[in-house]
C-alpha cells in the first residue's frame, strides 16, 4: 500500500511554532517577575503546570503500553504519543519557578507562613514527614523524576524516527525490550510519587494511600482527550488521510469512556474510604472543598467529569461520530483544568474558587508553549512510522 | 483447520517465579532501607528545621524596621513633623548640606 507523503509528512511554519514558544515564556516571565513575591502567582503557575505535565506524562504511559503489548490498531497514532514526549526537556526548564516559590507553596518548609501562627513543636504529624518533606529530599526527587522521563522521552523518540530512515525492525525489539523492563515500573512510581511531592504535599497533614493512582488516571484521561481533538484537528487539514480512520475514533471513544469510568471510580473510593472512617486528618482536606463556590466546583466535577462523559461515550454511535468526540475532548480537557484547580487552590483560596490574572497568564503561557512546540516537533518527523510492519495492519484495523 | 493463534506452550514457569520472588525481595530490601533511612534521619530533620526556620520575633521586628525605615507617615500636622523614607531623608539632607 502507497501513501501519499502529503498525508503525513505535516507543514507548519517554523517561525510561527517558534514566536508562539517564545510569546509564551515571555508571557510567563512577566507574569512571574510581576507576582515573584505573590503566593497567588506561584500556585496559579504550578496548577497549569501540572495541567501540561500531566497530559505529557499520560503520552509516556501510552507509548510504554503500546510498544510492551506490540499492539496493533494504535501503531497508526503512535508517533502523535511520541511527539507528546518530547515536550519534556522544555517542562523541565519550566519547573525552576516553582523550585524558586517553594517557600510559598509548601507549607513543610520552615520558613512558610503557615508558621507564624501555627506552632511546629506541636505538630507532631509533620515532625514525623519530616525525613520525607524536607528541600534537599525533595529537589533530589524531582532531579530523579525528571532524569528518568527526559531519558525515556529521547529514547523512544530517537529510536522510533530513526526507524523510519534506516528501517532495521531491530529498533522495535529494543523499544519492546525497554518498555518491558523495570523503567516501566520506575515510570509509574514517578507518576505516583510526583504526584504525592508536588499536590498533595500542598496539604502536608492530609494523606491518602490512593493518591499516586488518582493522579495517574487523571494524566491518562487528559492525555486521550488531547490526543483524540489533535488527531480530529490532524484530519480536519487533510493529514492521515486513509490512515486514521472512524475505526481508531471508535477505539479512542472507548478509552475515554473507560478512564472516564476509572478516573471516578478512584476519585469515588479516594472519597467513600475517607468519609467512612471519618478521621479529622483526612476528612479536612474534603471539607475545604466545601466551602463557598467551591461546593459549586465540587459538584460540576461529579456533574462534569463523570455525568456528562459517561452518558456521552456510553453509545457505539456517539465514539464514531467525530465531532462529538471532539467536543468531548475538550470538555475532558477543561473538567481537567478544573479538576487540578480544584487540588492545589484550595489551600490558597480558602473560601472560594477563583480564576485571577494570574491563572489566565500561566494557563496562556504554557498553553503557547505546548501549542508550539508540539506543531514544531510535529514537522521534524512523518505522522506515522513508516517502516512499522504493523502499519498496514492498523491502517486496515476494525472494530468488531 | 489451522493453529494461527493457538498458544503451543504453556508460560515459563521459571521466568516467572524467579521475577517474582525478585520482586518480593525488592519490595522488602526497599522498605528495610527506608525504614532505617527514617531512624537515621528523623531526628536531624526535625533539628535541621528549628534551625532553619526564622523565628517570629525577627521577621516580626525586621517588618516593623522596614515600615519605620522605609515609609511616609504625619507625625503632627499642625507642627509640619512628617516621618519619610530614610533614603530620601539622607538626600534631603545633602540637599541641604549642598545649600
Amino acid at each position: 500500500m502507497k501513501l501519499d507523503s502529503k498525508t503525513y509528512n505535516y507543514t507548519s511554519k517554523k517561525s510561527t511554532n517558534l514566536i508562539l514558544v517564545f510569546a509564551g515564556l515571555v508571557l510567563l516571565i512577566m507574569a512571574w517577575v510581576a507576582g515573584f513575591d505573590s503566593k497567588e502567582f506561584y500556585f496559579s503557575y504550578l496548577t497549569s503546570f501540572f495541567f501540561w505535565l500531566s497530559i505529557i506524562l499520560g503520552a509516556m504511559f501510552f507509548v510504554f503500553v503500546h510498544y510492551a503489548f506490540s499492539a496493533t490498531w494504535s501503531v497508526a497514532i503512535i508517533r502523535v504519543m511520541e511527539n507528546t514526549l518530547m515536550l519534556m526537556p522544555i517542562f523541565t526548564m519550566l519547573f525552576f519557578p516553582i523550585i524558586a516559590g517553594m517557600e510559598l507553596l509548601f507549607k513543610w518548609l520552615p520558613n512558610h507562613s503557615y508558621w507564624l501562627t501555627h506552632s511546629f513543636e506541636a505538630d507532631h504529624l509533620i515532625q514525623h514527614k519530616l525525613p520525607f518533606l524536607n528541600k534537599e529530599f525533595f529537589l533530589q526527587r524531582a532531579v530523579a523524576y525528571f532524569s528518568l522521563w527526559n531519558l525515556i522521552a529521547f529514547y523512544i523518540y530517537y529510536t522510533s524516527t530513526n526507524h523510519d530512515v534506516t528501517g532495521d525492525h531491530n529498533a522495535l525489539k529494543k523499544l519492546k525490550n525497554f518498555t518491558m523492563s523495570p523503567i516501566g515500573v520506575l515510570l509509574f512510581t514517578s507518576i505516583t510519587f510526583a504526584g504525592l511531592d508536588w499536590l498533595m504535599s500542598l496539604d502536608p497533614h492530609w494523606y491518602s494511600t490512593m493518591y499516586g493512582v488518582y493522579t495517574f488516571a487523571g494524566s491518562f484521561l487528559a492525555f486521550l482527550a488531547f490526543l483524540t481533538f489533535t488527531l480530529i484537528r490532524l484530519k480536519d487539514q487533510g493529514y492521515l488521510k486513509d490512515i486514521v480512520s472512524e475505526e481508531h475514533f471508535h477505539d479512542l471513544g472507548k478509552y475515554l469512556f473507560a478512564f472516564t469510568v476509572f478516573y471516578c471510580y478512584i476519585a469515588g473510593a479516594q472519597f467513600y474510604f475517607i468519609w467512612y472512617s471519618n478521621i479529622p486528618e483526612e476528612t479536612i482536606w474534603y471539607l475545604h472543598r466545601w466551602v463557598g463556590s467551591w461546593k459549586t466546583i465540587s459538584i460540576l466535577l461529579i456533574v462534569g467529569k463523570f455525568f456528562i462523559p459517561f452518558f456521552a461515550l456510553i453509545f457505539r454511535g456517539s465514539k464514531r461520530n467525530i465531532r462529538l468526540l471532539q467536543f468531548m475532548s475538550i470538555w475532558i480537557l477543561f473538567m481537567h483544568y478544573i479538576d487540578i484547580n480544584f487540588i492545589v487552590m484550595p489551600t490558597f483560596h480558602h473560601h472560594d474558587f477563583h480564576f485571577g490574572i494570574y491563572d489566565l497568564a500561566s494557563m496562556l503561557g504554557f498553553a503557547a508553549i505546548f501549542i508550539g512546540g508540539f506543531r514544531y516537533i510535529m514537522s521534524r518527523s512523518p505522522l506515522v512510522p513508516l517502516n512499522d510492519p504493523e502499519l498496514i495492519h492498523s491502517i486496515n484495523h476494525r472494530n468488531h | 483447520m489451522s493453529n494461527e493463534g493457538y498458544e503451543k506452550k504453556d508460560i515459563p514457569v521459571k521466568p516467572v517465579l524467579i521475577g517474582g520472588l525478585l520482586f518480593v525481595l525488592t519490595v522488602i530490601v526497599t522498605i528495610v532501607l527506608l525504614y532505617e533511612y527514617y531512624v537515621r534521619v528523623v531526628d536531624a530533620s526535625i533539628y535541621e528545621f528549628k534551625l532553619s526556620k526564622k523565628p517570629k520575633k525577627l521577621i516580626e521586628l525586621r517588618k516593623s524596621e522596614n515600615e519605620t525605615l522605609n515609609s511616609y507617615k504625619v507625625i503632627d500636622p499642625e507642627k509640619e513633623i512628617y516621618h519619610i523614607p530614610i533614603d530620601r531623608s539622607k538626600e534631603l539632607l545633602l540637599d541641604d548640606q549642598k545649600k
